[in-house]
């Protein structure tokens, strides 16, 4: 029997033969993510299973490791940056089918859910009895738990309510040994390192994890959604950093350009005003009396703005109207084009007018219309550059202008990413901004969870640096340095 | 030799360097040389964690005490390890703006060494501690390299959490040279409420009631007091919001009650946090932790046993967090057995919750880890400090395990 064919047995061994897909017809559905064909290419797994258990996954990642094949990590495949392809083929565990919160206990705020688990549906969930979960990515119908562990995924209320990994309080998860094992926990006096914050952001590069005990978040008392829409951008970043330098922290700060809103009226009537430059969502929420004051607050200062028009929402039906336009923007945006390359890269707040200027700059220099559509209240931008991939030079136009669009912000104090992570997509631009000790630490991190490398390579770090050559040449020439000679 | 080499008593060598690159050239001798070093910052922490296993070399970092970089309007701020917390709240407190971190001693309390302890008090209940407001790091390695990650701003995803990998992590995996963080507003107002009761369990179900997320304080404490209980709340927030707050809370107390206003407020809990300070040879420390569910039904029987058969000095519930800061009166003449029966005796009836020595004296401490039990990921840890120190430099033998 071939080699393939006994690890296809092997697998159908462990979850049955209807939770391994080998061929080719059922794999092309996991060549991809939601990330951008050319920014980062599409792979083909050896196979894909589908388990239900944390036992099967264990000895999966085992049958692996004897085979020499990479591990890939999976959940619903929304991801931006190409963290769930399988860049080096290899076998992709989707965690799809583990799909169910196993506990919710509302006297400890926490809950404890498989990694299958939908956000937004965890948030439903717990929302009957006044909780929910406070990271919200725009994809929070689809993407997974998991796929928000991986990530330390954020979203409008990561302002106030912080990211994933001010939420996830333990992990389970299996080891590149094939192990299960726990960190974290439930009490607050948890000893030893911080494995729990190392896993949460790691991109599926250290572990699968299994199981996830999240912190619940109470619904706040009162919730208030103002509509601010400002003649330019500019006016409107000024606003933002007026509100945020007040000392208010709002549970949200979104901001939508006018292309945005072009797309966004006409198809949901959130009421967003057509001749707007720019619009600002601006989300507040606590106690009944303090919305009502601060509330007032950010008025005036939308109206020191120069703010053309500024309308609270009178009911929880015009909020979600007001909000609708905010998370279905992008799916709007086929009104506008074909094709679309969703950007994610974050610059102080005080630098965002002038950030904004650039963007618009690099789309008239690149002839492309860019979108955009974010969280101003982080900084966290989300250029959206509209093509037509069927068009003869649109999508190498669209890779200069994403070059340009990265190298600015990180130049002006900016990060890569804010929160797509960085994938393929942008492994090759970490030397931007980290220097080879800076990633040598990393690959510390890396070499100590998974010798081997066998969880989502080719991800994060550039292209050959975590090769255990590399990094012993290194070591050398460092101990050379300081006359200190390995041991 | 770099920086200011002076030898103290008793032999030991102290180095206070000037620089991150001065410090990180000393870790590379110190490894060449096979000396396990103690880090030091403001050496608050000193009776916290297993005893090291240090030659005498002690590293400061207090001559690393810079602003690097304070942007009011960005909310951000980048700071030198060894600058002081009373140093830094005082710039942000002329900008209305702070860091959520109470320490003891804040004028010798580093900020290098409050991400190594990790310590906090009892604000993080509402109001979080500095680990969820760290937005950038950069660390000093034994191999001499100096490594950085995330940046200066409030979201940031570009690589491994390297930030939370070195908090609490007692500086065995590398010295931190400085950190960046998001800050946060000042509150517009506080107020405090005090309330006094017979025993424990009536203070501890007052608490309780304090739970509910429209009067949830920011800080909530129970604590032996007098010869009673005090309960004490501190509330942040804006004056409408907090009238009403104060107005119903007479309801929930059921007690004779006070409150404290804005200075007042504040200052009592600086007080509160005086009366941590760690330095204390008479009291051996312990927090012991679980879940906040269950410290009601749990608080009386940790104070039962802590009591037994020592005299307790101090004993704090933070009911929100799940917390028990409990201290008996020096064990000293029958050290180190007293201690081992306490904490195991504790460990063993607390089933689920963390039993953790936080200050005692290191003759007592023998047989013990004052950690609490064993992580299921121990292995993991000791794989990282291997790789990170491979020498054994950087406060061996404090950590958990006695890594």
């Amino acid at each position: 029997m071939s080699a393939h064919n006994q690890l296809i047995r092997d697998l159908e061994s462990v979850v049955g033969p209807a939770s391994v897909f080998h061929n080719p017809s059922d794999l092309i559905v996991y060549e991809y993510d939601g990330s951008v064909e050319g920014a980062v290419d599409m792979a083909r797994p050896v196979a894909v299973v589908l388990p239900t258990t944390a036992d099967e996954i264990a000895r999966i990642v085992q049958i692996a490791s004897g085979a020499g094949l990479p591990v890939i990590p999976r959940g619903a495949g929304t991801g931006l940056s190409g963290g769930a392809v399988a860049q080096t083929g290899g076998i992709i565990i989707a965690l799809t089918r583990m799909d169910r919160i196993l506990e919710v206990d509302y006297d400890n705020e926490v809950a404890l859910v498989e990694p299958g688990v939908i956000n937004l549906e965890l948030s439903d969930f717990t929302g009957r009895n006044g909780y929910f979960f406070a990271p919200d990515p725009s994809s929070q119908r689809a993407c997974t738990i998991g796929g928000n562990v991986a990530e330390n995924s954020g979203g409008p209320h990561c302002l106030k309510y912080g990211v994933t990994t001010n939420h996830v309080l333990g992990l389970e998860f299996v080891t590149a040994a094939g192990e299960i094992k726990w960190t974290g926990g439930l009490s607050s006096g948890q000893s030893g390192y911080d494995l729990t914050a190392a896993l949460v952001g790691s991109e599926g590069m250290l572990g699968v994890v299994t199981k996830a005990l999240v912190r619940l978040t109470p619904a706040p008392n009162q919730v208030a959604v103002i509509l601010a829409a400002f003649s330019t951008i500019e006016s409107a970043s000024h606003a933002v950093t007026a509100i945020i330098s007040a000392g208010i922290v709002p549970a949200a700060l979104e901001m939508m350009d006018a292309l945005t809103i072009q797309a966004v009226e006409p198809a949901y009537h959130a009421g967003y005003p057509m001749d707007a430059g720019a619009v600002l969502l601006i989300e507040l929420d606590g106690r009944a009396e303090d919305v009502a004051e601060i509330e007032e607050e950010v008025i005036a200062i939308c109206e020191h703005a120069d703010a053309m028009q500024i309308r609270s929402a009178s009911s929880k039906a015009e909020r979600d109207l007001l909000w609708k336009g905010r998370k279905m923007a992008i799916a709007a945006m086929g009104r506008l084009a074909p094709n679309y390359y969703l950007h994610d890269t974050v610059v102080p707040r005080t630098r965002l007018p002038e950030t904004m200027s650039r963007v618009y700059q690099i789309g008239v220099d690149h002839k492309l219309p860019i979108a955009n559509m974010f969280h101003a209240g982080d900084g966290n931008l989300h250029p959206l550059m509209l093509f037509d991939r069927q068009k003869k030079g649109d999508i190498e136009r669209v890779l200069e202008a994403s070059h340009e669009l990265l190298t600015y912000c990180v130049g002006i104090g900016g990060a890569l990413t804010g929160e797509h992570g960085i994938g393929t997509e942008k492994r090759n631009y970490m030397t931007l901004v980290f220097n080879e000790d800076d990633l040598a630490a990393m690959a510390g991190v890396k070499a100590t969870f998974d010798p081997k490398g066998m969880f989502n390579p080719e991800k994060a770090f550039p292209a050959g640096y975590v090769c255990g050559e590399v990094r012993a040449l290194r070591a050398q020439a460092i101990a050379q340095k300081h006359g200190i000679y390995p041991m | 030799m770099h920086g200011h080499l002076t030898v103290t008593r008793e032999g030991e060598r102290s180095e206070r360097p000037e620089s991150a690159s001065q410090l990180a050239e000393l870790l590379a001798i110190a490894a060449n040389e096979g000396n396990p070093l103690r880090i030091v910052g403001g050496n608050g922490a000193r009776l916290l964690g297993n005893p090291h296993r240090s030659t005498g070399w002690t590293l400061s970092t207090a001559g690393i005490n810079r602003v690097i970089e304070y942007e009011p309007t960005d909310m951000t701020v980048s700071v030198e390890a060894g600058a002081s917390l009373a140093e830094i709240s005082a710039i942000l407190g002329q900008h209305r703006q702070m860091l959520p971190i109470e320490a003891p001693t804040p004028a010798k309390a580093t900020i290098g060494g409050l991400l190594a302890t990790g310590l906090s008090g009892p604000r993080r209940y509402g109001g979080g501690t500095l680990r969820d407001v760290l937005i950038g790091i950069s660390v000093a390695y034994p191999d001499g390299t100096v490594g950085k990650a995330g940046g200066m701003v409030v979201k940031n995803v570009s690589g491994f959490d390297m930030m939370r990998i070195h908090y609490g992590a007692m500086g065995t995996l590398g010295v931190i040279i400085s950190a960046n963080f998001k800050v946060l507003p000042l509150p517009r107002a506080e107020f405090t409420a005090l309330a006094s009761y017979a025993e424990l369990g009536t203070a501890t179900q007052a608490a309780m009631r304090l739970r509910p997320l429209a009067a949830r304080p920011i800080a909530l404490v129970v604590r032996q007091f007098e010869s009673g209980w005090q309960l004490a709340a501190r509330y942040e927030g804006r004056d409408s919001g907090l009238k009403t707050i104060r107005s119903s809370l007479a309801d929930q107390l059921r007690a004779h009650s006070q409150t404290l206003d804005s200075t007042e407020s504040s200052s009592f809990w600086s007080e509160f946090m005086n009366g941590r300070a760690m330095d204390c040879s008479t009291e051996v420390r312990l927090g012991i932790s679980v879940a906040p569910g269950s410290i009601f039904t749990t608080v009386d029987k940790i104070l039962a046993l802590v009591g037994q058969e020592f005299r307790l000095v101090r004993f704090e519930v933070e009911p929100g967090v799940g917390l028990v800061t409990a201290s008996v009166e020096q064990l000293s003449s029958q050290y180190p057995h007293s201690l081992q029966a306490l904490v195991h005796g504790l460990r063993a009836q607390l089933s689920g919750s963390v039993v953790t020595v936080l200050a005692a004296p290191d003759v007592a401490k023998a047989g013990l880890d004052v950690w609490g039990d064993e992580p299921d990921t121990l292995d993991i840890m000791r794989m990282l400090k291997q790789e990170f120190d491979p020498r054994g430099i950087l406060n061996l033998g404090c950590f958990v395990g006695h890594i």
